[in-house]
């Protein structure tokens, strides 16, 4: 015990040499008790630098008498919480933490600057903007805005201001990727051609962007407008937001209001509540309800009334989101009663329109063939792809469906839409046959986001070669996937010996398997979707492999498709 | 509840367990500047799963699950770099850490009283390593000593501290 507290020690002092590492290894690997001493080592070290610091001032001076200064407000938590509601105090607090260095007063001070803002987001934001900071510098570690980050071990934080909520009718690449809800934004010009989008700054105040439209984040709480049309809603935890266009800068008052920036010059109109507005060589204005101005580029300034019928307003654009999506969901509905008839087609299960206790998923080929409807155990509807669609939601490790697929097959593709959460088990289930005998293919993902397709090709007891037939893609999912529908799809091709791996309509791996590990005549019986259903033996390891997430979609073709046809699927069932 | 309390309640839970999966995440990877990565991740994960979260149940088995998951595959992602544990030790040692760290705050009475108990020196060293984060090079150069006795120092002091607190709590011979 005494040795792994010394080799942890050293270790923390930064000068455990290789042997050292590999001796703490070999010490804990081999004995319970050995970790357990090391869990209460790591638990006390974890406790003396939350404690070390206690009954300090918060603001620690940069030299200071050591352990002699002690006073109140070293409880900083209370204070963090109490502080939630007034933006002033929280503001202070927090510029008087940004002087101390110590790791959880820092986390509280970003808490309470979250609280304050009425949003308790923005401190979250680390992986999705890790790779578009600062113009993709490469750092990896923004520094915060209030310092003190001058280690390399400083805590990290984000520099996202807002996040998108409802996208419509945008074709817009933000920060290389296709801009959809849920996308947080970082400071810098955001742009859109067309369409409508609903950005919510971390301060709280919500705004609908109607293209063609440029806007500059600059802040949680400061975006510029150089044109296009904006209109915000700011609650009273937002209250400061403010809005610059051209030489005006627009200060909310607590109030839904809205902006336009054209070529003639910049308009701002009251809908609700106040604000004022500051115009360069003029004292700040207070613009109330049902109010309008205008500042001309010819320095005409004129007065007029408000019509909040001009600027697309949150709820009407949820409307409009939602009548987009019944609109896709249709349309999708209509392509899939023709899907239905292709004669490829080994099973189809569309999971719309059960209800929770119909325990039965129908399968949808036609001509009809009830002894393919699956049994659905343990896993309930959920939403699917759009409002009104339902999926089958997989959390507990005893949801699956059970299905029995009868026949002989020769090539195969098998196509789903996935709403993965997490991937919680080494092996996490699309499809699996039952026992894995010669022919049946298994269809899963690995827990390190890699999808997963083998066929065994030989009989039982048999003495295997060495395994050439696992086709493994690359990465394809991480936890920024997590919640987001996306369609895989994988093709056995027996005749050349390929199988290919497909993410949303585009290929994602190909590797050719050696002939000879080519089981030619493929077959399912017994399989579960979702998870896996093995007759019991007690010697099984890996028993677990349930799927956390949900399926919308599931399709086996008795042939390869192209990866024409792959895309035909993804852009028809594309959310 | 409504959905403002239950997002309160989350924060709070998330707050109140930052200290304890900061220990747990950085226990395993042995690294802060990782660790504080790590740590950022499984918040953000556990933010976008806020749907899950049950005021009702336990939430440290669910924060740590998910930060288990997150430390398995940053030491996947960074195999090559100099770690205290690989991804079998990790997860052979992440059931017993959840357990012990999920007790962190036993350990804060008595780790009170032992720091009280310091001598003066001896609290300003543990002040400096623990609370101000200063390397072992920065302590002895502003206290006129070598590297190595700093660091014989903070281990001996470490020692009877850990001593004083296995003591406190009772905690049974190993």
């Amino acid at each position: 015990m005494q040795e792994i507290e010394e080799l942890l020690s050293e270790w923390d002092a930064g000068t455990l040499s290789d042997e050292g590492v590999r001796r703490l290894r070999e010490l804990l690997r081999g004995d319970e008790n050995a970790r357990i001493h090391f869990a209460r080592l790591q638990t006390f070290h974890a406790a003396l630098r939350s404690e070390a610091g206690r009954g300090e001032s918060l603001v620690v001076p940069a030299s200071g008498d050591l352990g002699s200064t002690r006073n109140e407000g070293g409880d900083v938590s209370n204070r963090g919480f109490g502080a939630s509601v007034d933006l002033h105090a929280a503001a202070r607090d927090n510029r008087a933490l940004s002087g101390s260095t110590d790791r959880s007063s820092r986390t509280l001070a970003f808490f309470i600057g979250a609280i304050a803002a009425g949003l308790m987001v923005f401190v979250f934001f680390r992986r999705p903007v890790e790779d578009e900071v600062a113009g993709g510098n490469g750092s990896r570690h923004p520094t915060m805005a209030t310092g003190s980050a001058q280690r390399s071990d400083a805590e990290p934080s984000s520099p996202g201001v807002a996040m998108v909520t409802q996208v419509a009718g945008v074709d817009a690449m933000v920060d290389g990727r296709e801009l959809s809800a849920g996308q947080a934004l970082v400071p810098g010009n955001f742009e859109i051609d067309e369409g409508v989008v609903q950005i919510e700054f971390f301060c709280g105040a919500t705004v609908v962007l109607e293209g063609p439209a440029k806007l500059e984040l600059v802040t949680t709480d400061l975006a510029r407008l150089e044109r296009g049309k904006l209109r915000a809603q700011v609650p009273p935890a937002a209250l400061g937001f403010t809005v610059e266009a051209n030489d005006t800068r627009v200060v909310d008052l607590g109030t839904e209001f809205g902006v336009v920036v054209s070529d003639d010059g910049m308009g701002v109109e009251v809908f609700e509540g106040e604000v004022e507005v500051h115009h360069p060589g003029d004292v700040a204005r207070l613009l109330e309800e049902g109010e309008a101005v205008t500042h001309g580029r010819d320095g005409v300034t004129a007065h007029s009334d408000a019509r909040p019928e001009e600027f697309v307003d949150v709820q009407s654009f949820h409307e409009k989101v939602s009548a987009r999506q019944l609109d896709r969901y249709h349309r999708w509905q209509a392509w899939s009663e023709s899907f239905r008839h292709d004669p490829r087609l080994i099973a189809y299960y569309d999971f719309n329109n059960f209800g929770r206790w119909n325990r039965r998923l129908r399968c949808r080929i036609e001509p009809v063939d009830q002894e393919l409807d699956g049994a659905i155990v343990g896993a309930v509807p959920a939403e699917g792809r759009w409002a009104g669609k339902t999926s089958l939601e997989f959390k507990h490790p005893g949801d699956r469906v059970r299905v029995s697929i009868p026949g002989e097959y020769r090539s195969l593709s098998f196509s789903a839409w996935v709403r993965i959460d997490s991937l919680d088990r080494w092996y996490n289930s699309l499809f699996l046959t039952d026992d894995y005998n010669e022919g049946e293919p298994h269809w899963q993902i690995l827990d390190t986001g890699q999808l997963y397709f083998s066929v065994r090709a030989f009989p039982k007891g048999k003495k295997k070669p060495v395994n050439k037939r696992k086709v493994l893609s690359p990465v394809f999912w991480d936890p920024s996937l997590s919640g987001k529908w996306l369609h895989l799809a994988t093709t056995y091709d027996v005749d050349r010996c390929v199988v290919r791996h497909y993410l949303d309509g585009e290929l994602l791996h190909e590797q050719a398997i050696p002939k000879e590990q080519v089981a030619t005549n493929t077959r399912f019986g017994p399989s579960t979707i979702g998870n896996w259903t093995r007759p019991y033996r007690p010697d099984r390891d890996f028993a677990i492999r349930n799927l956390n997430g949900s399926i919308d979609e599931f399709a086996i073709f008795s042939d390869v498709l192209s990866a024409a046809e792959i895309q035909e699927i993804y852009l028809h069932g594309k959310p | 509840m409504t959905a403002e309390n239950k997002t309160e309640q989350f924060v709070q839970h998330l707050t109140e367990h930052q200290t304890r999966l900061y220990g747990y995440v950085y226990s395993l990877l042995g690294n802060h500047s990782r660790a504080s990565d790590v740590v950022q991740e499984t918040n953000l994960v556990l933010w976008r799963k806020i749907d899950e979260f049950d005021p009702g149940k336990p939430f440290t088995p669910w924060a740590f699950g998910i930060a288990r998951y997150q430390v398995l595959s940053n030491i996947r992602d960074h195999g090559r770099e100099r770690l205290l544990v690989d991804s079998e030790l990790a997860e052979q040692l992440s059931g017993v850490l959840e357990i012990e760290m999920e007790r962190l705050d036993d350990y804060r009475v008595p780790l009170r009283t032992c720091l009280g108990r310091l001598d003066e020196e001896n609290r300003a060293l543990i002040h400096r390593r623990y609370f101000r984060e200063q390397s072992i090079a920065d302590i002895a150069e502003s206290v006129g000593r070598t590297n190595g006795a700093v660091k014989v120092a903070l281990t001996r002091v470490r020692q009877k501290l850990f001593k004083c607190v296995s003591q406190q709590l009772k905690m049974s011979e190993l």
